[in-house]
């Protein structure tokens, strides 16, 4: 278990000098909700990025306190402090954007000013910035709180081979989710699977998604570690499978609960889902052959060659293993994850495996792209980090991504992205 | 200083927190947790009221596995009892229709009564899964290779002034006693590290303003205010007789005051009752006796967040002494928060001492554990455990 980062090792213990300061601050507070949005893993902008909306509004206030309690000198000199999670390259950023608030009120940097020290802390709540402004009577602390980041507000990394595109990501857990891009207008509708019912925004270029519906999944199963997927198969008709119930995606949810219910499991396979745990009942005989013993697994991932197809399962005991037409495994990976997720991406021909990390849900994760070279697992490039757990990957329709279900243990959020290969590198 | 102490916590924290080696990720069902408490509990019926804050306290984290927290007299939470034999040992079972889904464990074994050093025993020969170890003992169980889990530190220990005591009404003899003590000393030889220096009422981590209140003892300034007074009191200082660190903490105040020139004993007093801890825990502690001028008192945090963490602390510490328990602005902004402790802070009526996280020895098969914050309950419903994998599955291979 990796205990949050408090409290870093990053601080800025810059001193400028700039105005002077003088009588009373009156105190307020700026506080911005967590937002949602779509955004593309971009690489990060060479120049000095711009602080995110509401930072500035941040600065802005506590730049306004600030020369509040500086009455009518226009002399102070700043020094500024990091305590937070933030990096010293956020910290400089702020400090620019405070000292750029403060000169647009005619303040003027001078050591012989009025000395305003600001430390940027963090609470349970969020950040909080605070300024004690030395005064001839005494020390006046002013404040200003803001929620923390999100993936809106940071840059995303990527990995050299695997490149991760965050869709969605809001503060109670989901399961799954499906984009499909509309015919006829440009809207693509995002569909995100709850344990309990599927929500639908609607996604132009020009805003991010706008809420359009929810309908409740009847009987959904009580499960600790509910699973649930959408399928789109090729009658176009998107379902949705959760536990022992299957719904059709239509203008409204209609859904049939039947303990006798398969899943699609891997590309034409399905398998019976085990009611009230998380996984798998195990392929069925005319599945695999003549032979009759079930393996349970959590995830399947099938791999077609043109002799035919071999498949990986991760079973309950912690290894993943390989088969081919048989229930009799040729290979066994040990050191895997519970999710796998086939992949062909089209530049190296074959098919490759996307593999999540060990641990449990306090600590993060990682995805990494193998290949299976004479039965045994090869990685290929890095891995694809992740702030937190991977609680779901699923194979996408197009064979050459995954969608990807993950909690952010900085943000609380749980979050939705594809994750697909690049071939370029 | 502050903040090199605030580093040197998460550096230890991370050094304790040993994680096992990994397996896979997904949760496993089946097996039997076992779990062992200091506390003699009943069993939650007929009911009894506790006896014992501590009791209270191991009482109110078991009625959370029994019962739904939205409905506590339904009984269907995420286990149900299977066996209990009082004072000894309970059985708890999954119920297979909980909110939420079934337990990922079978079942929880739950032995009473036993003393920190036998479950750090049973903890390091893996006998038990789970138990709460003594903060002063974190360091050692990590010596010991037992693999520790903390949380962040939510219990405050502080000194209380009691009202109506002659010789202490004079603010300065309040000063200077907490300008005498040296909280570093407690944080780095008593507790190892393993807290935090408090100067405020409410940690960094949950308010983002603790790093404002000095820590730092001030042994000129403590003899200067001490040298004032005119007839200089002989003070008495109480502390919990049942509680090892408590007495550790007084005899190292005692020693600081001595040192300033201060006239101080310390005297054990007999455990507080439990009237009313289950409801709140910061009322665990009791009214300060009034043959004390001044008691140690442990103070829990009720929620991460600032306001009704300090709105909790409030209220218990308005019923044992002279400060302002009025209730906060609603919402209440960062600066209402520093205002308030300050206020509080600056009466000397209360001395925070030192921020106490709560430690957990964990065997090394237990996963998904996390160590609950302030209102939280032990989240075992959610842990699993490493090892053959469940039952039910094993039916299917031949």
């Amino acid at each position: 278990m990796r205990p949050p980062r408090r409290f870093p090792l990053s601080r800025c213990g810059i001193i400028l000098s700039l105005l002077a300061v003088l009588p009373g601050v009156t105190f307020a507070q700026s506080s911005n909700p967590p937002t949602q949005s779509v955004q593309s893993a971009q690489p990060a902008p060479a120049a000095q990025p711009q602080l995110p909306a509401k930072w500035n509004d941040a600065v802005r206030a506590l730049a306004e306190k600030i020369a509040s309690a500086a009455g009518s000198s226009r002399k102070i000199s700043i020094e500024l402090k990091n305590i937070s999670s933030l990096d010293s390259s956020a910290a400089s950023r702020i400090r620019l954007a405070l000292d750029s608030e403060l000169t647009a009120r005619g303040f003027k940097t001078d050591a012989a000013g009025v000395h305003a020290r600001v430390t940027l802390s963090e609470g349970a709540e969020g950040y909080i910035w605070i300024a004690e402004i030395q005064r001839s009577e005494g020390i006046q602390v002013a404040a200003v709180s803001l929620t923390r980041l999100t993936n809106s507000d940071a840059r995303l990394r990527a990995a050299p081979m695997l490149q991760k595109r965050t869709v969605w990501e809001q503060p109670q857990p989901f399961l799954d989710f499906f984009e499909r891009p509309m015919s006829s207008i440009p809207i693509t509708v995002l569909s995100v699977l709850e344990p309990d019912r599927v929500t639908e925004y609607d996604t132009q270029a020009a805003r991010g998604p706008q809420f359009s519906g929810a309908w409740p999944i009847p009987n959904s199963s009580a499960s600790r570690d509910i699973r649930g997927r959408f399928v789109a198969p090729t009658n176009k008709t998107l379902k949705v499978f959760i536990a022992s119930t299957v719904c059709d995606v239509l203008p409204f949810l209609y859904c049939v609960d039947s303990p006798g219910q398969e899943w699609p499991v891997g590309d034409g396979r399905s398998s019976y889902y085990e009611l009230g745990r998380n996984y798998f009942k195990g392929l069925s005989a005319d599945e695999v052959g003549t032979v009759a013993e079930k393996h349970p697994f959590f995830a399947l991932s099938r791999l077609e060659y043109d002799h035919g197809s071999d498949w990986i399962q991760t079973e309950l005991d912690g290894k993943a293993r390989l088969y081919k037409f048989s229930t009799k495994s040729v290979a066994e990976y040990p050191s895997w994850g519970d999710d796998i997720a086939s992949v062909r991406p089209g530049c190296g021909g074959s098919w490759q495996v996307l593999v999540t990390g060990t641990g449990d849900w306090n600590q993060t994760d990682h995805i990494q792209l193998y290949e299976i070279s004479d039965d045994q697992p090869v990685p290929i490039g890095q891995r694809l980090e992740f702030p937190g757990p991977i609680l779901a990957m699923w194979s996408a329709e197009d064979k050459k991504s995954a969608r990807v279900v993950s909690r952010n243990l900085q943000t609380g959020m749980y979050e939705a992205s594809i994750v697909s290969v690049s071939c370029s590198d | 200083m502050k903040l090199r102490l605030c580093l040197c916590l998460a550096a230890i924290s991370l050094a304790l927190a040993t994680v096992p080696a990994e397996t896979a990720r997904r949760p496993r069902y089946g097996g039997v947790l076992r779990l062992e408490i200091g506390a003699l509990v009943n069993p939650p019926y007929p009911a009894l009221p506790a006896t014992t804050p501590k009791q209270a306290a191991a009482k109110e984290q078991i009625d959370a596995l029994i019962y739904d927290s939205r409905n506590r007299e339904g009984g269907s939470g995420p286990f149900q009892v299977a066996e209990w034999e009082p004072g000894k040992h309970a059985t708890l079972s999954a119920n297979e229709k909980a909110p939420g889904g079934r337990p990922y464990v079978d079942s929880i074994q739950i032995q009473m009564g036993r003393s920190p050093r036998e479950m750090l025993l049973d903890l390091e020969l893996s006998k038990a899964d789970l138990a709460e170890i003594p903060v002063e003992q974190a360091r050692q169980a990590a010596d010991r290779s037992v693999r520790v889990s903390m949380s962040q530190p939510d219990e405050l220990l502080a000194l209380v002034f009691p009202p109506g005591r002659a010789a202490t009404e004079d603010a300065r003899v309040r000063e200077a006693l907490a300008q005498s003590i040296d909280r570093d000393s407690v944080v780095n030889f008593i507790l190892q590290k393993t807290s935090e220096a408090a100067g405020g009422l409410l940690p960094q981590w949950s308010s983002g303003t603790a790093f404002l209140f000095p820590t730092a003892a001030d042994s000129a300034r403590a003899k200067e205010l001490w040298a004032q007074i005119a007839a200089s009191p002989k003070l008495v200082l109480g502390y919990d007789s049942g509680d090892p660190l408590e007495q550790s903490v007084a005899e190292r105040i005692v020693v600081n005051a001595r040192e300033s020139g201060i006239s101080l004993a310390a005297q054990a007093i007999p455990p507080a009752p439990a009237a009313g801890a289950a409801a709140t825990p910061a009322t665990a502690t009791a009214t300060p006796p009034a043959a004390f001028d001044a008691r140690l008192i442990r103070l829990s945090m009720t929620s991460p967040l600032p306001r009704p963490a300090l709105t909790s602390l409030l209220t218990t510490l308005g019923g044992m002494t002279t400060i302002d328990a009025s209730p906060l602005p609603d919402p209440a902004t960062p600066e209402d928060i520093y205002n308030r402790q300050r206020a509080v802070v600056s009466s000397f009526r209360v001395v925070p001492l030192v921020w106490l996280p709560h430690v957990y020895g964990l065997s090394q098969r237990v996963r998904n554990w996390k160590a609950p914050g302030p209102g939280e309950t032990w989240p075992l419903a959610d842990v699993w455990l490493d090892g053959p994998p469940d039952a039910a599955s094993e039916k299917e291979k031949p």
